[in-house]
């Protein structure tokens, strides 16, 4: 006979204190491992979903601005040395070292068209470009696509008093009104989009934009690497991080992170309570038989073995039990909760942590009840004394 | 040079000071191997505090405990569990089987802590000395007779062959005839050589004992031979024991 088999019997003699232990641990382990699990989704899905919706980049022309103001009356600033942005720095966007992290360049010209005596703001923009990076977008009407086609913000729409499907003359080129953006709460609302090409040539501004918008997956490379290495591409460019979308990004997960941790905190000193309690309690009844096993010889290292190794499979069972439970559930907890699409397959390396803390803590609440064991005396077996 | 010596044994529970009960009281004993002796005396006497300092098993306030010349309550704790596993068997009231595990279980208790082969075959081997045969053995105490848990528990007590035995009332749970049995192999393992103690309150336990101690208020009373009754014996007597001395225990 083994010295393990006493513990293991003494697990099967006490099913119901087993159970409760093993609940306690295994529950404690499923709702761990669940909020790291959905956590972690959760923050893949989270980034992803930054990165690929919208611009974290912008780069426009590095201008010199003089502000202008005589005999105390402004009168506007003169902004001089202007070098506009061309086509071919979307080459040099996309050639940069890191250009794995480019997701989305979309390209921009910026000017007034007049549409039957109204003003507005016209954007020429690459109509797959743009889509990709502005999927919040929702359309009334067709989505342009062709050099024809127009999208009008909601407002610029309603100024113009057009609708999908009417002809509108620009510059005596006649384009068709193909949608109208729903309303973004944004200066979208009140821009004209049209291809840019169109735009260029109307206005004829050869392969000149004003700004481009890029969106880049900053998951794996800071945004700060991305940006720097573009502004060494073009020198006569400036190069801004829309840091807000990435910060909150932060604070967002940050948030979940924290909740996640308290709460799993809280369940693992519960859980490490009931352990330590029920494992007394346990020791405490079982006063005669340890005395009994150290009348026969057994050292205290013995006993200290006896009580670990009995809580150590019943907790690594239970922790099994727990992982398995938040692997199963994960997926549909991070659909539902965190409104995570794709959930990540769970990570071994994780469960294979999860499971090692748990039997460390299992571990940490029994050893003061064992070294209680290992220190009662032989004599206890003896029944007057 | 006695096998189990006690010099100027005092217990005193509950501190040094004036609120300590003192139970054993400047104790002297010498027992020899093959001796077959009982210690009695009315309930909180000390006897069976005498017992548990006689089994390596509670520090006396005073005194030493010699078991082959070792000096036991000199040892750590921990070379003190070495000893009483290699020199001391024992017989608890109400016999103290786990409950939990088999007959054959329980007899190999002692050896599970040992990394050395044949421990079931030495087990069994135990427990046929006593009457158990393979297929009680692999009942849990629960399925077997008061007499039969007794001698599970004396299988318990020679498995690892000590030299001495200690009973602590080890028929106040059983019935006459049963109790007759358990006494009947104490008395064959004295024969075989083995001191062997008893404590009990009951004199019809103590017929066949070579030798009686009588304690009172923690002191011995009364240390009395029952000569004829060893020497009628002393012929038929097997060779003593032979004791296996543990080196590391000498040299500590």
């Amino acid at each position: 006979m083994r010295l393990s088999k006493i513990p293991l019997r003494n697990v099967r003699r006490h099913p119901s204190r087993a159970l409760l232990l093993g609940l306690v641990i295994a529950v404690t382990v499923a709702v761990t491992a669940t909020l790291a699990l959905v956590n972690l989704s959760a923050e893949e899905d989270l980034a992803r979903q930054v990165d690929e919706y919208g611009a974290n980049i912008v780069v426009i022309p590095r201008s010199e601005e003089l502000p202008l103001s005589y005999g105390g009356v402004d009168l506007g600033g003169l902004t001089y040395d202007v070098e506009p942005l061309h086509m071919s720095d979307l080459d040099k966007i996309r050639g940069i070292e890191v250009a794995e992290n480019v997701n989305r360049v979309a390209p921009k010209l910026v000017d007034v068209a007049e549409i039957d005596g109204t003003r507005v703001l016209a954007a020429g923009v690459q109509w797959e470009q743009e889509f990709g990076l502005k999927r919040w977008w929702h359309i009334r009407g067709e989505k342009p696509s062709g050099p024809s086609d127009v999208l009008l913000g909601a407002e610029a729409a309603e100024s113009l008093g057009l609708t999908p499907g009417d002809q509108v003359s620009l510059k005596g080129e006649s384009l068709r009104v193909k949608g109208v953006l729903e309303e973004t709460g944004t200066d979208e609302d009140g821009i004209l989009f049209l291809d840019l090409g169109v735009a260029q040539r109307l206005w004829d501004r050869g392969d000149e934009v004003s700004f481009i918008e890029v969106s880049a997956w900053c998951n794996t490379c800071p945004i700060e690497t991305i940006n720097a290495q573009i502004a060494a591409e073009m020198p006569y460019a400036r190069v801004s991080s829309v840091l807000k979308m990435a910060e909150s990004r932060e604070l967002l997960i940050g948030q979940f992170r924290l909740f996640s941790m308290v709460l799993s905190g809280l369940m693992a000193a519960v859980g490490v309570l009931i352990v330590l309690s029920t494992t007394l309690g346990a020791v405490r009844d079982r006063r005669r038989e340890i005395g009994v096993f150290r009348s026969l010889g057994y050292r205290r290292y013995h006993i200290l073995e006896i009580v670990l190794a009995e809580n150590l499979a019943l907790g690594g069972a239970a922790a099994l039990i727990g992982v398995g439970v938040a692997t199963a559930v994960q997926g549909p907890l991070a659909r539902r909760l965190a409104g995570v699409v794709n959930p990540l397959a769970p990570p071994p390396l994780v469960l294979a942590a999860v499971l090692v803390t748990a039997l460390f803590v299992v571990l940490l609440a029994t050893l003061y009840p064992a070294w209680a064991a290992s220190r009662l005396s032989p004599s206890l077996a003896l029944r007057e004394v | 040079m006695a096998l189990l010596e006690i010099k100027g044994i005092n217990k005193v529970y509950g501190g040094q000071g004036p609120g300590g009960v003192t139970a054993l009281h400047a104790v002297d004993l010498r027992i020899e191997a093959g001796e077959y002796v009982a210690v009695m005396g009315p309930s909180g006497s000390g006897k069976t505090t005498l017992l548990s300092i006689l089994g390596a098993m509670s520090t006396p306030s005073a005194g030493s405990l010699l078991i082959d010349g070792i000096d036991v309550y000199g040892l750590s704790q921990e070379r003190q569990a070495d000893l009483r596993r290699e020199y001391l068997g024992f017989v608890f009231q109400g016999l103290e089987l786990v409950p939990y595990l088999t007959a054959l279980e329980n007899v190999m208790l002692p050896l599970a802590i040992l990394k050395e082969k044949g421990k079931p075959e030495r087990a069994l081997e135990s427990l046929e000395r006593v009457g158990i045969d393979e297929r009680k053995a692999r009942r849990v105490p629960a399925e077997l007779s008061g007499g039969e848990q007794g001698r599970v528990a004396i299988a318990r007590a020679i498995v690892n062959d000590p030299p001495i035995i200690m009973a602590d009332e080890p028929v106040g749970s059983l019935d006459s005839a049963t109790g007759r049995q358990i006494l009947d192999l104490l008395r064959e393992l004295a024969d075989e050589g083995r001191a062997v103690v008893m404590v009990t309150h009951n004199p019809e336990s103590t017929e066949d004992v070579d030798r009686i101690i009588r304690i009172r208020d923690g002191r011995v009373e009364q240390d009395s031979r029952q000569d004829a009754r060893q020497d009628a014996r002393q012929d038929a007597r097997l060779l003593p024991v032979e004791v296996q001395p543990m080196a590391s225990l000498h040299t500590r």
